[in-house]
């Protein structure tokens, strides 16, 4: 028996965890499309599944609290990706999500730890301070047109301002340590990429290179041939 | 997916992007209005026991077992004075601390005979786990509150996973003294998932019936907050009272509307000694810790400001054991100690035996003038000691 009965809201963020992982492991298993969209209905049960008589949700729930709305927003267009075989951004965009994530993210929890005086999340509260540095950068991101950023910015302020969560602290709805943690990894294999990727460019200009001059012994000097 | 093709091409259209700005410069004002409607930090509430009777002339001395038939362990009691001098304490109990059995007991004492009531298990993990929608492994210190309305506020801890260090802050109201209770919802107060919030000192008003909460985090760090709660229980401010791994439990002491000061349990190894530290702008910020000349086992102490200035401390007068539960008293803000009163003392091999000793007190004053302390007797029982100013004052 099932005693705990969840709200909508409050298994939104496990069953989308739940569902993006299982869909995004079918699409680098390469399963049809067809296939992973028959395996949408039993990924959103598996959150009712009871572990001791209570659903997982509950336990996932427990353990991460509620996810921010950026990292919903994020898990939505994985599964959505993963569910229709298309891309939604570029990776350009998507590094240019995971750079801020990452850095809020440092900014954030060490200090949170209680390693200084300085409480950066006391800030998302009611610091005009903090909201105008806030301003700034949605600003920015604006001007460059990273829409993206923009419409995760729109989407966590209205949110907040709609108070979905228990949190009245806008922190909660930009960035959570699951975010901060996928950034991390993903911005580190994505430098590996592209370390690999420019040393072998490099090697492959330096073979081209070495192709296209003779070989030394072979070599005779034009002048000395006249 | 057109915004994100628009995106990657660099080629926006402007109809788009005027539109997103509009978007986000209505936002940001709303989100200005919602900054800008959370209150200034108005300074503590005055004190007030200026004009405090005494239940009886003579000095008043009386200690007294709460009634414990149902827990093997219980634990940090908290206690609030209901009407007709009656008072409603709780306090949480187990087959052992962080067990699966554990739940908030409360307990009614009658003043008339001087007995408290059969004990009430009032909230269980399976409640509070049916409440929040969240798993909850055990249940922890409770602190209680009543406001100028007699609503009861009943901030307890619950653990979700792991020991203390997972642990999160739950609040629950009742508006007929304890009668019955609005479903329990849970304190935000940390980014890192929430973990690491708990409650021991006595929560406070603020001149404007906003709640003050003393909080600690004990997940890696270690150190102690004040969360600013407003009428609704919603955290809308906090202010760090200390920094890094070695300072838990804090009680605060409001002096003045803009001064108080604020006790806590030091943890670490070296001179083991209780921190102390003080605002001047009515709690929004606070001075770095400093260590008083008074033995900290790294325990909890309680306190409490008389209205000639004196500041109770009840606190274990030892470097190592909780073995005494000992009353000193400060004239100077908590400069200077000297012991007063000892409530318990045990030595050597009793003391070995029963390491839990005696700790977490809590500590209220009521209309009458009456102090009530409770605290963890060997952890298998709360014990409820009673004394009067009068008392106070002939060791003082």
């Amino acid at each position: 028996m099932i005693s705990v009965t969840p709200t909508i809201t409050h298994i939104a963020g496990p069953a989308l965890l739940l569902v993006t992982i299982i869909l995004v492991a079918s699409k680098h298993l390469r399963l049809p499309i067809t296939v992973r969209g028959v395996l949408l209905l039993p990924a959103g049960c598996l959150i009712f599944i009871p572990i001791n008589d209570l659903p997982i949700a509950i336990y996932i729930r427990g353990l991460l609290g509620d996810l921010s709305i950026t990292t919903l927003i994020l898990l939505f267009t994985a599964s959505m990706s993963a569910l229709l075989d298309r891309n939604f951004y570029t990776p350009r965009s998507f590094f240019l999500i995971m750079l801020p994530a990452l850095t809020v993210g440092l900014f954030l929890y060490p200090f949170s730890l209680g390693f200084t005086d300085f409480d950066p999340y006391a800030l998302g509260y009611s610091s005009k301070t903090f909201l105008a540095f806030f301003f700034a950068a949605a600003l920015t991101a604006w001007y460059f047109n990273l829409y993206f950023l923009v419409i995760i910015i729109v989407l966590d302020i209205s949110a907040y301002l709609m108070g979905i969560y228990e949190s009245r602290n806008i922190w909660d709805y930009l960035i959570d340590p699951i975010l901060t943690l996928f950034a991390f990894f993903w911005l580190i294999i994505w430098m590996i990429k592209r370390v690999v990727q420019y040393l072998s460019s490099r090697r492959q200009t330096h073979n081209v290179v070495e192709k296209a001059r003779p070989p030394r012994d072979r070599w005779v000097p034009t002048d000395l041939t006249h | 997916m057109p915004i994100v093709k628009i995106a990657s091409q660099g080629k926006p259209h402007l109809w788009l992007k005027g539109f997103l700005l509009a978007i986000l410069l209505t936002l940001f004002i709303c989100l200005f209005f919602v900054f800008s409607a959370i209150p200034p930090l108005e300074g503590f509430a005055p004190p007030e026991y200026e004009d405090l009777p005494s239940s009886t002339d003579k000095p008043l001395f009386q200690t007294q077992f709460i009634t414990n038939g149902k827990a093997r362990k219980v634990h940090c009691a908290t206690v609030v004075e209901i009407s007709g001098g009656r008072l409603l304490a709780f306090w949480y109990g187990g087959s052992n601390t962080r067990d699966k059995d554990t739940c908030v007991y409360s307990s009614i004492f009658n003043p008339q005979n001087a007995v408290w009531s059969p004990e009430r298990a009032l909230i269980s993990r399976e409640d509070t786990q049916q409440d929040l929608d969240r798993y909850i492994k055990a249940l922890g210190n409770p602190v209680v509150i009543k406001d100028k309305d007699s609503k009861l506020w009943l901030f307890y801890v619950s653990i979700s996973f792991g020991g203390w260090s997972g642990s999160a802050i739950n609040l629950t109201t009742s508006t007929d003294e304890g009668q019955t209770w609005t479903h329990s919802r849970r304190l935000i107060s940390s980014p890192s998932c929430n973990l690491s919030s708990l409650v021991k000192g006595n929560p406070f008003f603020f001149e404007d019936g906003t709640i003050g909460l003393p909080v600690y985090h004990e997940f890696i760090g270690k150190f102690g907050e004040l969360l600013h709660l407003d009428r609704e229980g919603n955290v809308i401010r906090k202010s760090r009272l200390s920094w890094g791994r070695y300072s838990l439990q804090p009680v605060i002491v409001p002096i003045t509307q803009k001064t108080g000061v604020g006790f806590m349990r030091y943890s670490g190894k070296t001179l083991p000694r209780l921190l102390l530290v003080r605002t001047t702008d009515g709690g929004v910020t606070w001075s770095h810790p400093v260590k008083v000349d008074v033995p900290n086992p790294n325990a909890a102490v309680a306190s409490i400001r008389l209205e000639n200035g004196v500041i109770l401390l009840i606190h274990n007068n030892d470097e190592d054991l909780r073995c005494d539960m000992t009353l000193s008293c400060s004239e100077d803000n908590g400069n200077t100690w000297r012991a007063i009163y000892e409530f318990e003392k045990t030595e050597g091999e009793i003391c070995e035996e029963n390491p839990a000793g005696f700790s977490y007190p809590y500590i209220i004053r009521t209309q009458n003038g009456d102090f009530h302390l409770l605290y963890s007797w060997n952890s298998t029982h709360i014990k409820h000691v009673q004394f009067n100013l009068g008392w106070v004052e002939q060791r003082i």
